[in-house]
C-alpha cells in the first residue's frame, strides 16, 4: 500500500487547522506553567511550614503519577464537584499543572543560584521581602534558566497527543477521528508527525536565537 | 505626674548600640555565648580577631541577617524586634521592624552590589523604594555622592564592569545614601588587591574624618585601625580579650593574648 498523495493534500487542510488546537494547548499549558511553577517553587521556600509542606507534597504528587491519568481524572472527576470547563480548558489544566511541577525545579536552581549576598545587600538596605524577591533575586534567578523552562516548553507540545483520549481534537485527535472513517493510517500519521517536526524544528530555532542573545546580555 | 516642659532632665549618654548577653550557635558549634558589648553614639570602633573570633557574627547580629539565639540589641535605646516562632527566635520583617533598623548600613567584604543593576542604580534602589524620595532627587543625591569618591564617570557601568576597589566604593555610596548612623564595615578590604585596598580606605578615613556616623570596623588592616579608630574591641572565641582606647591598644596592649594577635598580624 503506498504513500497517497492526493488523500495527504485533502487531509493537510484539516490537519493544519487541528495544530492550531494543539498550539493553542501547548501555550495554554505553557503559560499556567510557568506561573503555576513561580508559585509552587516560591513556596517551597517559605518560612511557614503550613506553606511549604502543602506545596512540597502537590510536586510530589504529581511528579510520581502518570499525566495520562491526570487527564482522565481532570475530566472525568472535576465534573463531579461541580467544575465544568471545555475539553480543551481540561487539557490545558492537566498540562499545566504537570509542567508547573517540573518548572518549579527549574526556577528553584536559578533563585538557589542567586548568590546570598545579594539577598543579604537587600536586607541591609532594609528593603522589603517582595522587593527583593521582585527586583533583586528574580531578575538575576530567571534569565540564566529560560533554555531549561523552553525545554519543557517542547517537550510539553509533544505531549499535546494525550490530550486526545479526553477527545480534544487536537493533532493526534483529528488524525484518528479522519482515519476511522477511510481506515488508512499511513497518510494522517506520517502528516502529524512531519507537523510536530516543523514545529518543534521552528521552536528549536527560535530557542537557540534566545539562549544567544540572553549569553551575550551577560 | 506631669513634667513641666522647661524642668532639667537626665538625659543618659545615648548608646547607638546595646549588645545584652548575646548568644549564637551555628549548628551545634557556639560562636558567642553570652556577649555584651555597649557603642556611645559617634564611636569608631575597630572589632579585631582572628578568624573564628566572631567578630562578623556580631556585625551580622546588628544587622539582622542572623538572629540571635538568646539576648537582646538596642539600637538608640529601641529593642531591635524578634518573634519568637515555633520556639525560635525570627527576625520580624513587618514594616516598623525594618524601619527600626533603617539607620544600620553594612558593607560587605564581598561588595555584594546587584549584579544587574548599574552602579547608579544600586545606589538609588534603596532610597527611592525605602526613603520613598523621588527618583530625579535620588539620582542627583547618588551622583554627588558617587562623586564624592571619584567614580561619577562609572555611575551607568555594570558592577561586573568595574574593579574590586570600584565596586566596594560604589558599595559604601550605596550605604551612606540611607543616610545610616550606624555603619558596619566587615572585612571591606579583605577580598580586593593590595593595591586597591589604599582607595577603599581612604575613603573609609574620609567619612571617619568629617561624619558623625558611629562604625563598627571588622579588619585585619592594623594599621587602619590604628588610624581610624578611636577604641578597639579585641575577641577571640567570642569573647572580648581586651577592649581599651586604639591609642593604648597599639601603643601597649595588655593581654598577652592581644600581644600575641597583634604580633602576628604586623
Amino acid at each position: 500500500m503506498m504513500f497517497q498523495l492526493d488523500y495527504a493534500s485533502e487531509l493537510l487542510p484539516i490537519l493544519l487547522k487541528a495544530s492550531l488546537v494543539t498550539l493553542a494547548a501547548t501555550l495554554g499549558g505553557m503559560a499556567l506553567a510557568l506561573v503555576l511553577g513561580l508559585a509552587l517553587a516560591l513556596l517551597r521556600r517559605s518560612p511557614h511550614a503550613v506553606l511549604r509542606r502543602p506545596a512540597s507534597m502537590f510536586v510530589e504528587f504529581v511528579r510520581s503519577t502518570p499525566l495520562l491519568i491526570q487527564i482522565f481524572f481532570i475530566y472525568y472527576v472535576l465534573p463531579l464537584y461541580g467544575v465544568r470547563i471545555p475539553t480543551v480548558a481540561c487539557g490545558i489544566v492537566a498540562l499545566g499543572l504537570h509542567y508547573a511541577t517540573y518548572t518549579a525545579e527549574v526556577y528553584r536552581a536559578g533563585i538557589e543560584a542567586v548568590p546570598r549576598g545579594q539577598w543579604e545587600a537587600g536586607r541591609a538596605l532594609s528593603l522589603p521581602a517582595y522587593r527583593i524577591w521582585r527586583h533583586i533575586v528574580l531578575p538575576q534567578a530567571l534569565p540564566p534558566v529560560v533554555p531549561a523552562l523552553g525545554n519543557y516548553l517542547i517537550a510539553m507540545f509533544k505531549e499535546t497527543p494525550l490530550l486526545a483520549v479526553i477527545g480534544v481534537h487536537e493533532l493526534l485527535g483529528t488524525a484518528l477521528q479522519e482515519a476511522s472513517q477511510t481506515y488508512r493510517y499511513y497518510e494522517p500519521l506520517t502528516l502529524v508527525g512531519l507537523i510536530f517536526l516543523a514545529f518543534s524544528l521552528v521552536a528549536a530555532l527560535i530557542l537557540r536565537r534566545v539562549e544567544v542573545r540572553l549569553a551575550d546580555r551577560s | 505626674m506631669p513634667t513641666a516642659p522647661d524642668a532639667p532632665r537626665f538625659t543618659p549618654p545615648l548608646n547607638a548600640l546595646k549588645l545584652t548577653g548575646i548568644r549564637k550557635t551555628f549548628g551545634g558549634t557556639t560562636i558567642l555565648s553570652g556577649f555584651s558589648l555597649d557603642v556611645p553614639e559617634g564611636q569608631r570602633l575597630a572589632l579585631i580577631g582572628g578568624s573564628g573570633s566572631g567578630k562578623t557574627t556580631v556585625l551580622r547580629l546588628i544587622a539582622g541577617l542572623e538572629r540571635p539565639d538568646a539576648g537582646e540589641i538596642e539600637l538608640f535605646g529601641r529593642q531591635l524586634p524578634y518573634r519568637r516562632f515555633a520556639g525560635r527566635l525570627v527576625p520580624d520583617d513587618p514594616p516598623e521592624a525594618r524601619e527600626l533598623r533603617r539607620p544600620i548600613g553594612m558593607v560587605f567584604q564581598h561588595f555584594n552590589l546587584f549584579q544587574h543593576l548599574t552602579a547608579l542604580e544600586n545606589v538609588i534602589e534603596a532610597p527611592i523604594h525605602v526613603l520613598g524620595q523621588p527618583p530625579a532627587e535620588a539620582r542627583r543625591a547618588a551622583l554627588a555622592l558617587l562623586d564624592s569618591v571619584g567614580l561619577a564617570d562609572l555611575a551607568d557601568r555594570y558592577p561586573r564592569q568595574l574593579s574590586g576597589g570600584q565596586q566596594q566604593r560604589v558599595a559604601i555610596v550605596r550605604a551612606l545614601a540611607l543616610k545610616p548612623r550606624v555603619l558596619l564595615f566587615d572585612e571591606v578590604t579583605a577580598s580586593l588587591d593590595p593595591e586597591k585596598v589604599a582607595e577603599v580606605l581612604a575613603v573609609i578615613r574620609r567619612l571617619a574624618a568629617d561624619d558623625r556616623v558611629t562604625m563598627i570596623i571588622v579588619t585585619h588592616e592594623m594599621g587602619f585601625a590604628r588610624e581610624v579608630a578611636d577604641r578597639v574591641v579585641f575577641m577571640q572565641r567570642g569573647v572580648i580579650v581586651e577592649d581599651a582606647p586604639a591609642t593604648a591598644f597599639f601603643a601597649a596592649p595588655q593581654d598577652p593574648r592581644s600581644r600575641a594577635f597583634l604580633n602576628l598580624a604586623s
